[in-house]
């Protein structure tokens, strides 16, 4: 278990609002975020949680409200600089399939940081030692399983020495056998102090790593409770359908 | 060089009959290349012993070899071989065999594209090949392949240009024509590409028409 | 024997004065040809309201003109002095440049979005996501179609013997004049042709098939080659 969020506020968002169309997806949805916190966002599929990390890191435009990173604020101008603080781990892992695993990781800090490339690729080194694929440093994403692809997507977005890390339901696309190896790097990650953010269904990786787990419903948050409170003491008649579902599943 | 609206003016009944004529020749040579196409496309799918493979090799070559030669060859060289064609003849055999080649292509491609399950089934519903071919999988294939054939008879509008070449007095012929006469090129070839223009609009239109009509119940297209 | 020797003799005067014109006009064609499409390809995908219409409009324009117009468009009606030279490699350009166009294009939308996403999330501008990310990845889908696009060009340059470039069809022509022999003469220009047209097929197949081996499950890159080529035959 991490340490509790006592750090200071890392993220602010404040009254964000989204629609697609007539639809309103994101209605107003504020919250904080502290330093090395992890921050768990469950809820029935079309919820909005997703478009809410995707409105956070600018993939989606937001229709209202406001995104302050460590005070600032993120607008058009500095969105993408900002991005090089936000790092983002996508269901589909999205790993650049030209490269190889290491070309995958080292390649954003080279360019985008301008930093030194021998220098990027110790720390990568480092990186696939500490997820366990130090053996396919070379290989190209179609010789890797997704169990694989997925931790190289993971350690690419950290080799940005990012704030704060996106994930925007992780294991949804894994098989089962592998979904427990990626959830042990996120738990690793969570132990080293990094801030997370992370949508997902894994119920018991909440329960095990989260240290404010939030119930996401038709475009808001319903409830938000520290783990224990959360699966024991649930407050609203959806969270406990909600999780009443889950056990069922 | 400026556009001058004179000419078009005084000149206009000329452009207008070479229109004419250009539509007349586009219209005839898009029934016939369809017709040869269909025709080339059926024989090569039966695996008729000698002369699918005869026909593969026409349509590879007329495929691969300009219009232009193959225009010249027929109104040309066809003469020193005994085969005399008229002007007009010429050019529509050799739009024919030209665009004939590539529709045969597509439909050929529209034949291999049905579910391979359709033949299988015709056989064991003890239909003859030639049955199959006209009960089962052509059907099939004409309705997958109509938008690129629609497309294709745009192709064959802009052949017509060709004919120019061997005196026929259709669009661009008369263009140059006027031209010759009062030397003012910008205005005559302008004139002239704004009224082939003017019928691609109008294929075009009637193309994205049947496609819209035939895909009603297909996927959406993906958004960027 | 003597017929054999008129063949020869025939065929030194085709090839040797007509090849070179023939086969030089292409190469610059196509470069010219490819930078088009690169640059208006990328203005495309760039979605700029007005920007975009205007090139959807030159394609327009492009895919409805015949190229023995454009040709005479380019020949005539440009300050170019004339030149038929000029004049064909303007006229080529301008019209498989728009193809090009649309080819690129499809090859950069063929790149999955995720793909955009990622190199987004991790903070590369527009010029670093095109470079590292997506041009790599479209090249795979645009070097099939750009040959197609090749072989229709090499088959155009036929045409520009009309505005009198100096090319083997139009010293085919010239020769009828002189030697009444136009079955050998067209004959052997169309094999010309064919050759070049044909080892050109050859080399496309052979990168779709080995486009596809890459790609594997991007089945969605396929219909995007297809429907770019086959707006150009």
């Amino acid at each position: 278990m991490t340490a509790t969020g006592a750090g200071n506020t890392i993220l602010e968002v404040r009254d964000l609002r989204k629609h697609f169309g007539k639809l309103v997806v994101l209605n107003g949805v504020s919250f904080d975020l502290h330093e090395q916190e992890v921050f768990v966002i469950c809820g029935p599929s079309g919820s909005g949680k997703s478009t809410l990390i995707r409105c956070i890191n600018g993939l989606e435009p937001k229709d209202g409200g406001t995104i302050k990173l460590r005070g600032t604020l993120v607008d058009k101008r500095n969105l993408r600089e900002a991005t090089e603080k936000i790092g983002m781990v996508f269901q589909n892992f999205n790993l650049f399939p030209h490269m190889t695993a290491l070309e995958n990781v080292v390649s954003a800090p080279v360019h985008v940081l301008k930093r030194r490339r021998a220098e990027v690729v110790e720390e990568a080194r480092a990186l696939f030692e500490k997820v366990g694929l130090s053996d396919k440093i070379q290989s190209k994403p179609s010789q890797l399983s997704g169990g694989q692809q997925q931790r190289v997507a993971i350690i690419r977005a950290l080799a940005m020495q990012p704030d704060i890390m996106l994930f925007d339901e992780p294991t949804s696309a894994l098989d089962p056998e592998m979904i427990k190896g990626v959830l042990q790097v996120m738990q690793q990650l969570a132990d080293d102090g990094t801030t997370m953010i992370v949508v997902t269904h894994e119920m018991s990786f909440a329960r095990e790593v989260a240290d404010r787990i939030a119930f996401f419903y038709e475009g808001n948050f319903l409830e938000v409770q520290e783990p224990a409170g959360f699966f024991r003491n649930p407050q609203q008649p959806e969270t406990r359908r909600f999780l009443g579902e889950l056990v069922n599943t | 060089m400026t556009f001058e609206w004179y000419v078009v003016a005084r000149y206009y009944p000329l452009l207008l009959k070479g229109l004419l004529l250009t539509i007349k020749f586009a219209s005839i040579s898009v029934v016939t290349a369809l017709l040869f196409g269909l025709l080339i496309a059926v024989l090569q799918s039966l695996r008729v012993p000698v002369l699918a493979r005869l026909l593969d090799w026409y349509v590879v070559f007329f495929r691969e070899t300009p219009l232009l030669v193959q225009l010249y060859f027929i109104y040309y060289a066809l003469p020193s071989l005994g085969i005399l064609l008229s002007a007009g003849l010429s050019g529509v055999l050799a739009i024919t065999l030209n665009e004939g080649a590539f529709i045969a292509e597509i439909i050929r491609g529209g034949i291999q594209g049905v579910d391979s399950g359709q033949p299988e089934a015709a056989r064991a519903l003890a239909m003859t090949r030639l049955q199959a071919m006209r009960l089962v999988i052509m059907p099939q294939a004409l309705r997958n392949v109509i938008p690129s054939l629609v497309g294709q008879s745009s192709y064959v509008l802009k052949d017509t240009s060709l004919l120019s070449v061997i005196a026929i007095p259709e669009l661009l012929s008369q263009a140059g024509y006027i031209n010759d006469k009062v030397l003012s090129p910008l205005t005559v070839f302008l004139a002239a590409a704004a009224l082939y223009v003017l019928l691609f609009f109008i294929l075009d239109t009637a193309g994205s028409v049947t496609e819209a009509r035939l895909s009603i119940g297909e996927q959406k297209r993906w958004k960027f | 024997m003597e017929v054999l020797a008129t063949q020869v003799s025939l065929l030194r005067v085709l090839f040797l004065r007509g090849l070179v014109p023939t086969l030089a006009l292409v190469p610059i064609a196509l470069a010219l040809a490819v930078g088009v499409g690169l640059l208006g390809g990328m203005l495309r995908v760039m979605r700029i309201p007005v920007v975009d219409r205007l090139i959807w409009f030159y394609i327009y324009l492009m895919r409805g003109i015949p190229m023995l117009v454009i040709l005479f468009l380019a020949y005539y009606a440009l300050p170019t002095g004339n030149d038929p030279r000029v004049a064909a490699t303007l006229a080529l350009v301008a019209c498989h440049g728009a193809y090009m166009i649309e080819i690129f294009r499809s090859g950069f939308e063929a790149v999955t979005k995720g793909q955009r996403e990622a190199a987004r999330a991790l903070g590369m501008n527009f010029w670093q996501r095109m470079t590292l990310v997506i041009l790599p990845q479209a090249v795979l889908v645009i070097v099939p179609a750009a040959v197609g696009q090749l072989i229709i060009l090499v088959k155009d340059t036929a045409l520009t013997s009309i505005i009198g470039y100096v090319e083997i069809t139009r010293m085919g022509r010239n020769l009828m004049q002189t030697i009444m022999m136009p079955v050998p003469i067209f004959l052997y220009i169309a094999i010309y042709y064919f050759a070049v047209c044909h080892l050109l097929k050859l080399i496309a197949n052979r990168l779709e098939h080995a486009t596809r081996v890459r790609l594997g499950s991007t089945e969605r890159a396929a219909p995007a080659t297809a429907r770019a080529a086959g707006g150009a035959r």
